[in-house]
């Protein structure tokens, strides 16, 4: 049966990678069928591998390497994150590749797009099960690498080109941080095998991880987009939209991921995660605040996803582990469908709300922390971990608003606010309830009482900006505040003006010397 | 280089600009409807007072590039046999013989391209190789014209949304730290100096910077031209005032802030500095007139072989109209895709008469639906005269409008900076199911339109007396007649009004359709009409339809008021519509590639409804010609959905009136269309909106193509092109109409904007006389 285990797994992301250098190889004319059946039978095996977890716990496989028992034996490990990744991964990238059949299927490059985005799926899938850091690393750059060829799947769109390298510079960036980290950990454990690792650390070995965990933070930082470099992510729209649907939903939370996978480590270096709260904490109301003021829509969903990840690597940093895993699946199921609708945007419900009323505010979050709390109180006597106050507050003031906005447009609708809290509650007490169950094995942490503070009132903060948005214009503070976020901090720009020096695009249109009539 | 005789321009005063002057620069530029009413555009509608040829040299100085084929597309035409020797001899003038016109495309591998007038952003792009300040100029305007007319897209308003672009753009620049990190140095200070007042404006930059080898009204026209997309939306806004009778003198704006970043440009590269006289003395345009003069004989050729076809086969038809009552009529657009339809319904009910006429029926109306957005339901070169709404009882309006409400609330819920994060958290597992079906079903039907309370009986009846009369149908009624509207249906497509109907401006045709058929079902409407000369029979019912073109399935509307004695007319009607779009998805199915699909109907349903295709039906594309004639001209003809059918009789049309109408409304109409496919066509890049797999829906208007730039105008190039090759074929409108050609010379010379379509090149017209066809050329006319 272990032996099926280990077959299934190794399936997962075999079948893709096959199906996506097999039309390079035969220069095959048609890698649209054989590339999405093989997705969807790598989403298969991954759902039956999570099955197989249920019944056989953790399976941790050899492979075959020139030395099946010594350092260098890559393996892959089948554990509850790994397991929830490889079904999450492998049903957003069946989605998209199905997705992709009538967006560009009929296209005469058709073949390259869809060996390519195989292939790119495959090294996440193999990313995301890896047992071995330097197959993680190889998995980790494949993806990089791949996902760029997407990228330039335009290769005269001097956009595309641009936005490629500066996403090409910060990849390289984030691969000598976590190979830098790798082989710190190596000489400290003398081995690449998690499980190993993760035995040693058991053991008590855990003195020096603060520098391969500051490293592996830096490296989640520059994947998932946090601020300030992020610059990469809204200006990757030069690449077809099922891709920017899987990058969004699939790779760029590997950040979150990898910190998760590592958590086991991350928990005894304490400092390295408060700061990735406040690196997160900063990420998500940067992106939060700048979203709102993108005219297009891919670009608001780009920004959207800044502030997510933000989200997921401050739950990181505050120790909820369990919670973050909860974030990386319901964020990528909401974006991937996000991105694949981001044509219906035009007679859509308009996103601009009508003033807020006070009474309602007042009512609203009254309402929302009373029904949270009695709900807390509750869930309590049935041993769910909810010391993480600071993201009940978040919580609270999230349902505190959606009640203030129904009630403000809709004063009678009290039974409808009231139904709708409850349920909204309970879902999300009971992801957080289920999700401490499930991934018992991901360490918990107690953060400081510093970073809960300013977080905090980061939140608070945000929550009040919100409230206040729509009289932002009348005041000057605020004028000048939209303009620097329509300009996304001018970051980006700046980010785009140093590559420009680094890296110079070629002249596309380069046109004879300028003739000039002489006077 | 330039000339020795052209250094005396170089010694020319600052040039200054009438306001004559200015208005023509800006009426070059074509309107862009926004995507919730989208509708086919003519992108030369301001230079119909050209001849073709000499629009394209214009054309050529503002864009670098002429709208026609490239000369190997010419050439493979001729080689493919889609070009005949024939063809070549018809389209060669005294300048351009046969022999010259042959020579000269084998010899020419490409078009000589043009360069078009410098702006400043250009000019420092050329000595400043890593400046790319011509898209980072184009992208911050872009950026501007998107917040300040957003429209319901953005959460996070625009401060200055109230403020014309302009004034807005004053306001919002000196906060704006964009262009100095982008490298421009001083540019806050500079734009602080410029006058307040846009024309103002306009003058200083002029002063400042206008070229001396290029004409003024040039150089503002590239200067728009640099920025057409969000420039053609301006001058959409600007003209839906114009027709109301108010002055917008927003395009003025919109100049005035492209010349101001030329400005701060100039003053921050170009001034002071060795270029500064460089830039004075710039070289004009390159423009090769001797290729584009060569390349127009060609589209001749090109349109010459299916044009004599086509004359000579409705010459060859018969021509007269029905005597006996027919079991069943049924009215459609004039749209191209009724043409296949119209066909197969005649097969399935025999006896049967179908009539083409503007999808709107005649009944120009401004809409107001239920808790949606009100609209003008007609086409755009109207001013709707009268107001209607959609019926529905108070109860089920108020449960519209609280959902509404609450979706709003949910909306805001789901995308606010404070509340975004748990919605994400808690709620995004739910998207799986979602994402794995990429379904998304048909809107939802909608109650019947009526009138507002205050439009009298009298311009009801006189709206149902034009119709009838405009579209020939004054007696000899059936016992049903259908006026079937139409609309398509897609599913996640910015563009899905594109493929709606043009003559209800960009919208279905079912409101029109209801309208006019309940409105000549009233007693009191029909008393007033026969009063007038028409006598619809008591036995005579009004049925509303709606064709979908995607799944060409065709609904029925207020059945409840057919009365029972038409229940058999009804069924019989049902079953043919049912055949008829059987036989019309089968003749469509190999261009939709479902030529082995096993279902055919469950297959374009699937079309309708998934949320990833890009094809969902190919709406106009290939569309021909225009004819405007009896039905027995065309109906025994199969014209592959590719013409525009307008019924005339033009022995009842005494006094020219519907001659007239048909001139000046669905030609136009019809021209927009064909020159609005054709310049997608023929240069996408500049006259598409680009590849729909990078389209980002901007301020609810318009699409960027990837990352931003400028607003995207005309078709995306999945309308034209099946991903291995362009399916429209870009010949311009040839309209043919069944009437005595000295009559069209009297209406032509009554209507010089209509004769200056004809006459300049844009639009072909051949006039049928019994079995013969002439074919107008620049006045005169010649036989076919």
């Amino acid at each position: 049966m272990t032996s099926l285990a280990a077959f299934t797994l190794f399936a997962v992301p075999l079948l893709p990678f096959v199906a996506g250098c097999l039309p390079r190889l035969l220069r095959a004319k048609s890698a649209v069928s054989l590339t999405i059946a093989a997705a969807l039978s790598a989403c298969v095996a991954a759902i039956v591998s999570a099955v197989l977890l249920t019944t056989h716990g953790h399976i941790t496989t050899l492979g075959a390497g020139p030395n099946l028992h010594g350092a260098w034996a890559v393996s892959l490990r089948l554990d509850e994150v790994s397991a929830v990744m490889l079904v999450l991964v492998s049903f957003v990238g069946a989605s998209v590749m199905s997705f992709s059949r009538n967006h560009l299927g009929n296209d005469a490059e058709a073949p390259r797009f869809f060996s390519w985005l195989s292939n790119t799926l495959a090294a996440v899938l193999l990313l995301v099960s890896a047992g071995h850091l330097l197959l993680l690393w190889v998995a980790w750059v494949a993806t990089s690498l791949c996902l760029h060829q997407l990228l330039l799947f335009y290769p005269t769109r001097a956009g595309a080109v641009f936005s490629a390298r500066k996403k090409f510079v910060i990849s390289r960036m984030g691969d000598l941080c976590l190979l830098a980290a790798i082989v710190l950990l190596q000489e400290q454990y003398n081995t690449f095998d998690v499980t190993q690792m993760f035995a040693a650390v058991d053991a008590g070995q855990t003195q020096g991880l603060s520098l391969p965990c500051a490293l592996i933070a830096a490296c989640a930082a520059l994947k998932s987009a946090q601020f300030p470099f992020h610059g990469w992510l809204p200006d990757t729209m030069e690449t077809p939209t099922p891709v920017s649907a899987f990058m969004h939903a699939g790779i760029i939370n590997a950040g979150g991921f990898l910190v998760i996978r590592l958590s086991p480590l991350f928990v005894h270096a304490p400092h390295v995660l408060s700061v990735l709260a406040l690196v997160g904490a900063v990420t998500a109301g940067f992106g939060a605040v700048v979203m709102l003021a993108q005219p297009s829509v891919k670009r608001a969903l780009a920004y959207s996803t800044i502030a997510q990840m933000g989200f997921m690597l401050l739950q990181c940093g505050l120790g909820a582990f369990a919670l973050a895993t909860v974030h990386i699946v319901a964020h990528s199921l909401y974006k991937a469908h996000a991105f694949l609708t981001a044509g219906s945007t035009i007679g859509a419900v308009p996103r601009k709300a009508a003033p807020l009323r006070t009474g309602a505010l007042v009512l609203g979050l009254a309402t929302a922390a009373a029904t949270f709390v009695a709900h807390t109180t509750a869930l309590n006597t049935l041993g769910a971990h909810l010391e993480l106050g600071v993201l009940g507050l978040v919580f609270v003031l999230a349902m505190g608003y959606g009640l203030a906005r129904l009630w403000s447009v809709q004063p009678k609708a009290v039974l409808l606010g009231l139904a709708t809290t409850q349920v909204f509650c309970l879902l999300g007490l009971g992801l957080h309830a289920g999700a401490q169950r499930f991934f018992v094995h991901t360490p918990h942490l107690t953060p400081s009482t510093t970073v809960i503070t300013v977080v905090g009132a980061l939140f608070a903060g945000l929550f009040l900006f919100q409230t206040l948005l729509w009289r932002m214009g009348h005041r000057k503070l605020g004028q000048r505040l939209y303009v620097h976020a329509l300009n996304g901090f001018y970051v980006g720009t700046l980010g785009n003006r140093l590559l420009g020096r680094l890296w110079p695009p070629q002249h596309s249109n380069a046109q004879p010397p300028l003739p000039v009539a002489v006077a | 280089m330039l000339s020795a005789s052209k250094q005396d321009v170089a010694l020319k005063a600052v040039p200054t600009i009438s306001p004559e002057a200015l208005d023509d620069a800006l009426s070059r530029i074509p309107p862009l409807w926004p995507l919730k009413h989208f509708v086919a555009v003519n992108p030369f509608a301001g230079l119909l007072h050209l001849p073709f040829s000499q629009a394209c040299t214009l054309l050529q100085k503002a864009t670098g590039a002429a709208p026609l084929l490239q000369p190997h597309e010419y050439l493979a035409a001729f080689d493919a046999g889609q070009i005949t020797l024939e063809d070549v001899a018809t389209a060669a003038d005294a300048t351009w013989n046969s022999e010259r016109l042959l020579q000269w495309i084998t010899s020419t591998p490409a078009a000589a391209k043009g360069q078009p007038i410098l702006t400043v952003a250009d000019f420092v792009d050329e000595f400043h190789p890593r400046a790319r300040l011509k898209n980072f100029i184009v992208e911050e305007i872009s950026k501007w014209c998107a917040v300040t007319y957003d429209d319901n897209q953005t959460t996070w308003n625009s401060p200055w949304k109230h403020l014309g672009p302009f004034a807005a753009w004053r306001q919002a620049a000196p906060h704006d730290r964009n262009p100095e990190a982008f490298g421009i140095k001083g540019f806050r200070d500079f734009i602080k100096t410029l006058p307040q007042d846009a024309d103002a404006c306009i003058a200083t930059c002029l002063a400042l910077l206008a070229p001396r080898q290029v004409s003024t009204q040039d150089f503002l026209h590239r200067q728009l031209a640099s920025i057409a997309g969000w420039a053609g939306y301006v001058q959409y806004l600007v003209r839906e005032d114009k027709l109301r009778g108010k002055s917008n003198p927003a395009l003025h704006e919109l100049l005035a802030i492209r010349l101001a970043y030329d400005a701060a440009l100039w003053a921050v590269f170009v001034q002071g500095s060795e270029r500064e006289s460089d830039w004075r003395n710039v070289r004009g345009p390159v423009v090769d007139t001797h290729s584009i003069g060569a390349l127009c004989r060609w589209q001749l050729a090109y349109e010459a072989g299916y044009q004599r076809n086509l004359a000579r086969t409705l010459a060859a038809q018969p021509s007269h109209q029905l005597s006996e009552r027919p079991t069943l009529q049924a009215v459609f657009c004039i749209d191209v895709r009724s043409e296949v339809f119209r066909r197969h319904l005649e097969a399935a009910s025999a006896g049967s008469q179908t009539i083409g006429f503007a999808g709107f029926f005649g009944f120009p109306v401004h809409h107001n639906p239920v808790a949606s957005e009100a609209g003008a339901r007609c086409p755009v070169l109207l001013v709707p005269p009268v107001a209607t709404h959609e019926a529905l009882p108070a109860e089920q309006a108020q449960r519209h409008t609280q959902h509404k409400l609450q979706a709003g609330a949910w909306k805001a819920f789901s995308n606010s900076a404070t509340s975004c994060f748990s919605f994400v958290e808690t709620a995004g597992l739910g998207f799986a199911a979602a994402l794995a079906a990429r379904r998304k079903g048909a809107k939802a039907r909608q109650g019947a339109p009526a009138f507002a309370a205050d439009v009298p009986l009298t311009t009801r009846i006189g709206m149902a007396q034009g119709a009838l009369r405009n579209m020939g149908l004054t007696q000899n009624f059936a016992r049903l007649v259908l006026l079937c509207g139409h609309g398509s249906q897609s599913a996640n497509n910015p563009y899905a009004s594109a493929l709606d109907c043009g003559a209800c401006g960009g919208h279905a045709g079912d409101v029109n359709a209801r309208l006019a058929a309940s409105t000549l079902n009233n007693a009191q409407v029909r008393a007033g009409l026969a009063s007038a000369g028409i006598a619809i029979p008591d036995d005579t019912v009004f049925i509303a339809g709606l064709h979908n073109t995607t799944t060409d399935n065709v609904i029925l509307f207020d059945l409840e008021q057919v009365p029972a004695s038409h229940n058999k007319d009804l069924l019989a009607l049902q079953t043919s519509l049912q055949q008829a779009g059987m036989n019309a998805r089968v003749e469509r199915a190999p261009r939709l590639g479902l030529s082995h699909a096993a279902d055919l109907e469950q297959a374009v349903q699937k079309q309708a409804t998934d949320t990833s295709q890009v094809r969902p039906e190919w709406a106009l594309a290939n569309n021909a010609a225009l004819i405007a004639a009896p039905r027995s001209r065309t109906s025994a003809l199969n014209l592959q959905g590719r013409v525009f059918l307008h019924d005339y009789n033009a022995s009842a049309d005494t006094d020219n009136s519907v001659l007239t109408l048909i001139l000046c409304a669905p030609v136009v109409v019809a021209s927009w269309i064909n020159l609005q496919y054709y310049a997608s066509r023929v240069d996408p890049e500049l006259y598409g909106s680009g590849n729909k797999v990078l389209h980002n829906v901007v301020g609810g208007v318009g699409v960027w193509e990837g990352n931003g730039g400028d607003l995207r105008v005309g078709l995306p190039l999945q309308s034209i092109h099946d991903g291995q090759r362009f399916v429209h074929e870009p010949r311009r409108l040839t309209v043919v109409i069944d009437v005595d050609h000295q009559r069209i010379d009297d209406v032509l010379a009554a209507q010089p904007q209509v004769r200056e379509l004809f006459h300049n090149g844009w639009i072909h017209l051949i006039a049928l006389e019994g079995a013969q066809a002439l074919r107008y050329n620049q006045g005169s006319w010649a036989l076919v």
